[in-house]
């Protein structure tokens, strides 16, 4: 049987797709967006994470390191940008301060811990696979298929670059998908994610096919301030939507951009472009409902997330 | 029908839709000690020498009122006024001295005497129920004899031993306590409603005239006379506020209101003596009824609740309904009824905090399912939510809602809105299922099939938190044993010797070490963890058997020196039988074990496994040496028992097998014994706030915890251990009760409850969950899934803005903590200071 490498299972997952659901994120990104709120998703490689508040300094790791990548200074604990992601220091360390990313796992083994919360998705709960890239996972395919024999409701989280013939297989265990349109215009998506829109637009077309054919599509826009906010992109992306077939989008939520996520950037060893960017205004986000709505491309258009409130609000 | 919610500025609820009269009364209550009005405990003593007023047994459970009792005693004995006592017995009408009369019989006279004669009625303002002061501090009536007797089992006969001594000293060496307490039970009030306290007197006058002349002069006869001159308690008080309503009626110049006063008058000439026409009189009835309940054991009676208000209240409801009654109406008697259950918080009024300590816990259920599975709400279950959402946030009476697999939406939505807006429920979610599949293992395990079967176990209902037990006919004391499950772990790690010294809490005196445990050999020795559960499991016995025995003691103290004869009345069987509730006299008689610290135990085993046998990380003999340093100097072997070692709570089979072992093991042990009046044991989990409290005393423990700190809460995981969110905390706990039979017959429906009385579990849930319509419809998924695979009794928190201070104030204890917005998700304590204020100043708003 297949395995995947896995990054986490979220249980109670209550904001990826209908009903109450169980997450599971695959590691692993073809884009590589600046803004990425998991960015220990990207890579396909193990990484490890380091929590420095949870360091007790008992320099274990420092001895496991096969590649001697650990020194412990006077002002903490250093870890080379050399580590091959072999787990070492996290099986070491007894604090959890080394958190290993991305271990295999067998796809059976896998859909037994996803259904465990079973109880808890009423009528429209069920799992998501998400990542990362879920579909840049073979193993997914197979995943998928062990779940709707089981009768379980599937949601597939995608970014829409991803093997067409795959993503074909893969449609058929499917009961929704949550499909990522970032950026209408194909040389800013290049620039901004590194790989042109082009295949994630053929493929939208597959699923859409797929939607009007009895399947479900929700549509999600990451908003994000000067790269993705744009009155220009929002209507770029109507227009793609409104070439779709009619009713083959169910949804399409704006998600607001959200500033939470520099300490994981700051665990990886990584810095991050969006540092200090304030959360997005909430009347700014407002207005690219409206707008959205505007174009008639879908009948349920709302935004999702974290906002500033805006000074004259109040809740 | 919509919620409407005001808050104040810091975002607590406000009450709404409450009329001048109420918004009066309800302000007037929470001026607290500046009114001139309250319901103070008044003392009243025979005015013998010898007389006693305070029973410190009562609070031997809680263990912060152990160096009030000397003072207590006297304050009580010299403020007390002195009753004049009689010279004719009230039932023979033979001339005779007070003193010569049954213990029942001088208590019985004693406390209508006060409660008819000497404690003063008044009616406030606008009140449309009477019956106001009930805190007594009575006589426990003793003649010389008996008060001596009853000293000398609580001191010795030297002063030094007893009781008292060996009741504190349990505690003090970390066993957990236990005494014989008053109230936590349901009384017969559908009875008292159905045949009024007129009927309720002929029924026990028929059994005293069917008693032959021998059984009247013997302790038969002494109780059902007892019980004879009870009875016309509330008929006789009825009497005098009826008197004093139409005082004020003639004095009234409102007509409005003179007219209420003269209708309340004439409610009270038929109620509580007979059944109520309508329901203002029923709730006339029923308040009268249990006021004097809460006072018949020298104690606003903790825990003595309702039951199923709902179903028995509903059809008086319902005909006043039909006959015209006005529904706001209605419910504004039924918010005075509200007003007159929070006064019980009077009793210690002037002793700070305004009285109020922990809650009374005057429960009462609504919802629920019948035998074949069919929802019961009905319209006096919304009316009754209404005025809950109403009055909130006030103390008493406290809902608890029961919830099924056919529990309707509609009532689900009401539940999930009323969450929503009081930032956690106001009220305890009982699960159905779950808790009568362990009412029918009590009912097997007791040999009562009789008297709890499939056909009835649907009418039970929940005592003072949580307790489940049947109505009417059932003494549960539910919280008079809480044993420290812990205990027998530091025992078998000491090969039947304990890990610390214990002191005397008063004078920090060493305890001599503990000599009669049984010696189960050097746990250094042990090569496998078997060995070591089997040392565990000889010391649970050995800890369930003393608290039994010391518990037995105190029981039967009670049943000589503490007789109840009005409560008696309205607990079926005790008539019968001609025995005091206290003396066996119901039909179900039951004496609940708590289980404390129970996930600290299993996680304390798991870690021993982990580290001792499995990883070999270190010996037994280092561990020990660690938990006898509070871990001092082991901080790398903590840091792995806490981080690296399984846990309980994380929907983890191995772990919760364990779980279930433990379970099994100490709640089997309960079973074995009867105390002196024929009360089984039987087993629970409710830890009140002793997780707290014996956090200071039980030594540091295998799963990384130490001495100081807090132990796990009922049958919660280990704070913050239950990293896998809400819904695996879930999953485990159900397994932990015994999860699914797989015969799919079970106790009950194919579910397994290895806890009868219930288990405590509060679960802490984002705010995100209650957002939008959306969102609560996933809230009400979660609810029904947790009615599924859950445990008994749930309590939900939502994350607040002050739980995330804390959480930015002790890192520590949060580590586990995940804040989640779209697609997103982090550890709080990893996000850095400017972060953690920001997502606060969110929450704070809930504006997610």
């Amino acid at each position: 049987m297949a395995s995947v490498v896995l990054l986490d299972i979220q249980r109670m997952s209550s904001e990826d797709g209908p009903g109450l659901r169980t997450t599971a994120f695959l590691k692993g990104c073809p884009l590589n967006c600046p803004w990425c709120h998991n960015p220990e998703s990207i890579s396909f490689k193990p990484q490890v994470l380091w929590h420095g508040t949870r360091c007790i300094g008992c320099a274990g790791c420092v001895k496991v390191c096969p590649l001697h990548g650990i020194e412990l200074k006077p002002g903490g604990l250093e870890r080379s940008s050399a580590c091959i992601g072999c787990f070492a220091c996290c099986e070491e360390c007894p604090a959890g301060a080394h958190e290993g990313k991305g271990h295999e796992t067998e796809v059976k083994a896998l859909a037994r811990q996803l259904v465990k919360d079973r109880a808890y998705w009423g009528k429209d709960g069920g799992v998501t696979l998400s990542g990362g890239e879920a579909l840049m996972q073979e193993g997914m395919v197979d995943l998928l298929c062990i779940l709707k024999f089981a009768g379980v409701h599937t949601a597939l989280d995608t970014c829409g670059f991803v093997p067409a013939a795959r993503l074909e297989r893969a449609l058929a265990y499917t009961d929704l998908v949550l499909y990522d349109l970032k950026l209408a215009d194909p040389v800013e998506h290049k620039e901004l994610t590194g790989v042109s829109n082009a295949v994630i637009l053929d493929n939208l077309k597959t699923v859409a096919a797929w939607a009007v054919k009895g399947g479900r599509l929700w549509i999600r826009t990451p908003i994000i301030p000067g790269a993705t906010d744009s009155a220009a992109n929002i209507s770029g992306i109507a227009a793609i939507l409104n070439a779709l077939p009619e009713g083959a989008v169910e949804r399409w939520e704006l998600c607001a951009f959200n500033n939470l996520c520099g300490a994981k950037y700051k665990s990886l060893g990584l810095s991050w472009a969006y540092e200090g960017i304030p959360l997005m205004e909430k009347a700014m986000l407002e207005a690219l409902v409206a707008l959205a709505e505007q174009t008639d491309c879908c009948p349920n258009i709302r935004w999702t997330g974290a906002a500033q409130r805006t000074a004259d609000s109040t809740s | 029908m919509p919620t409407i919610t005001k808050k104040d500025k810091n975002g607590v609820k406000i009450p709404y839709n409450l009329s001048p009269r109420i918004q009066w009364l309800r302000d007037y209550y929470f001026r607290g000690t500046e009114r001139p009005w309250n319901n103070a405990f008044m003392p009243f003593t025979t005015g013998a020498e010898w007389d006693e007023l305070y029973e410190e047994q009562t609070f031997y459970n809680a263990p912060e009122t152990y160096c009030f009792y000397s003072v207590m005693n006297k304050t009580f004995r010299q403020s007390a006024y002195e009753v004049l006592l009689p010279k004719m017995n009230p039932v023979t009408g033979e001339r005779s001295d007070f003193f010569s009369w049954s213990l029942p019989e001088r208590k019985a006279w004693f406390t209508k005497e006060v409660m008819v004669h000497y404690l003063p009625q008044e009616i406030l303002p606008g009140d449309l129920i009477a019956g106001g002061r009930f805190n007594l501090m009575a006589s426990r009536c003793w003649n010389r004899k008996e008060a001596k007797r009853h000293d000398e089992l609580l001191h010795g006969k030297d002063g030094k031993s007893g009781l008292h001594r060996d009741a504190i000293a349990f505690e003090e060496c970390g066993f957990g306590n236990c005494g014989a307490t008053s109230g936590h039970l349901i009384s017969n009030y559908p009875k008292a409603l159905r045949i009024g306290w007129k009927g309720i007197k002929a029924e026990i006058r028929e059994k005293y005239d069917s008693l032959t002349a021998a059984q009247r002069k013997g302790s038969k006869g002494n109780q059902l006379r007892a019980m004879l001159t009870a009875c016309d308690m509330p008929i006789e008080l009825a009497a005098r506020y009826a008197v004093l309503c139409r005082k004020l009626a003639v004095e009234e110049t409102n007509a409005a209101r003179k007219a209420e006063l003269e209708q309340m008058a004439a409610n009270l000439d038929i109620v509580p003596a007979e059944a109520p026409q309508n329901f203002w009189q029923a709730i006339q009835s029923l308040w009268l009824t249990h006021m004097l309940i809460m006072s018949d054991e020298n104690y606003p009676g903790p825990g003595v609740s309702f039951g199923r208000l709902d179903q028995y209240m509903y059809p008086f409801w319902q005909k006043s309904i039909e006959e015209g009654m006005d529904r706001e109406f209605g419910k504004e008697i039924l918010k005075c009824f509200w007003m007159h259950c929070n006064t019980a918080y009077d009793a210690m009024i002037n002793s700070g905090n305004q009285g109020i300590t922990a809650g009374y816990g005057q429960l009462f259920n609504i919802s629920g399912r019948d035998a074949a599975g069919n929802d019961q709400t009905n319209d006096f279950t919304w009316v009754l939510l209404e005025t809950l959402d109403e009055m909130a946030p006030i103390l008493e009476p406290k809902p608890n809602v029961r919830l099924h697999k056919n529990t309707p939406d509609d009532l689900l939505d009401k539940v999930v809105d009323m969450i929503a807006d009081s930032q956690g429920a106001p009220f305890l979610l009982n699960f159905d299922e779950r808790s009568m599949a362990g009412m029918l293992r009590e009912a097997r395990m007791a040999g009562v099939e009789d008297k709890i079967h499939p056909e009835n176990v649907h009418e039970y209902a929940s005592v003072g938190c949580l307790e489940n037990t049947m109505c009417g006919n059932d003494r549960s004391a539910t919280v008079d044993c809480n044993l420290n499950l812990y205990k027998a772990l530091e025992l078998a790690l000491g090969g039947g010797g304990e890990l610390v010294t214990y002191v005397d809490g008063l004078w920090n005196k060493p305890y001599p070490p503990e000599k009669n445990a049984p010696r189960t050999g050097d746990p250094c020795q042990f090569t496998d963890f078997e060995q070591l559960w089997d040392a565990f499991a000889v010391q649970m016995k050995y800890i369930v058997k003393k608290m039994v025995d010391l518990y037995n003691r105190s029981c039967a103290c009670r049943a000589a020196f503490g007789p109840t004869p009005y409560l008696s009345c309205l607990v079926e069987g005790c008539a019968d039988k001609g025995l005091d509730v206290t003396q066996g006299g119901a039909e179900l008689s039951f004496v609940t074990i708590e289980g404390v610290t129970f996930a600290t135990t299993v996680d304390s085993l798991l870690a021993v496994k982990y580290l001792v046998f499995d990883k070999k990380l270190c010996t037994m003999e280092e561990l020990i040496q660690a938990l006898k340093a509070n871990w001092l100097g082991f901080e790398k072997l903590q840091a792995i028992a806490k981080n690296k070692a399984p846990k309980y709570g994380r929907d983890d089979d191995e772990a919760d097998a364990l779980a279930r072992r433990v379970m099994d093991l100490w709640s089997e042990e309960t079973w074995r014994y009867t105390t002196p009046t024929g009360a089984r044991y039987r087993p629970g989990m409710l830890s009140w706030n002793y997780w707290i409290g014996q956090g200071f005393i039980l030594p540091a423990s295998p799963d990384g915890r130490c001495r100081g700190q807090f132990l796990s809460n009922a049958i919660c995981p280990v704070n913050g251990a239950d990293i896998n969110g809400p819904t695996s905390n879930a999953n485990s706990v159900g397994i932990a009760l015994g999860g699914f039979a797989e015969d799919g017959e079970g106790d009950f429906e194919g579910y397994l409850n290895a806890l009868p009385n219930g288990a405590s579990h509060t679960m802490t849930l984002s705010p995100a969950l209650l957002r939008d319509d959306e969102h609560r419809e996933k809230l009400k998924s979660f609810l029904r899934g947790y009615i599924a695979n859950g445990g008994t009794a749930l309590q939900i928190n939502v994350l607040d803005a002050d739980m995330l201070r804390d959480a930015q104030a002790h890192p520590e204890n949060y580590k586990n903590l995940l804040v989640r917005v779209t697609g997103y998700n982090a550890y709080f304590t990893s996000v850095g200071k400017e972060l953690q204020d920001e997502i606060i100043a969110r929450e704070s708003h809930n504006n997610y």
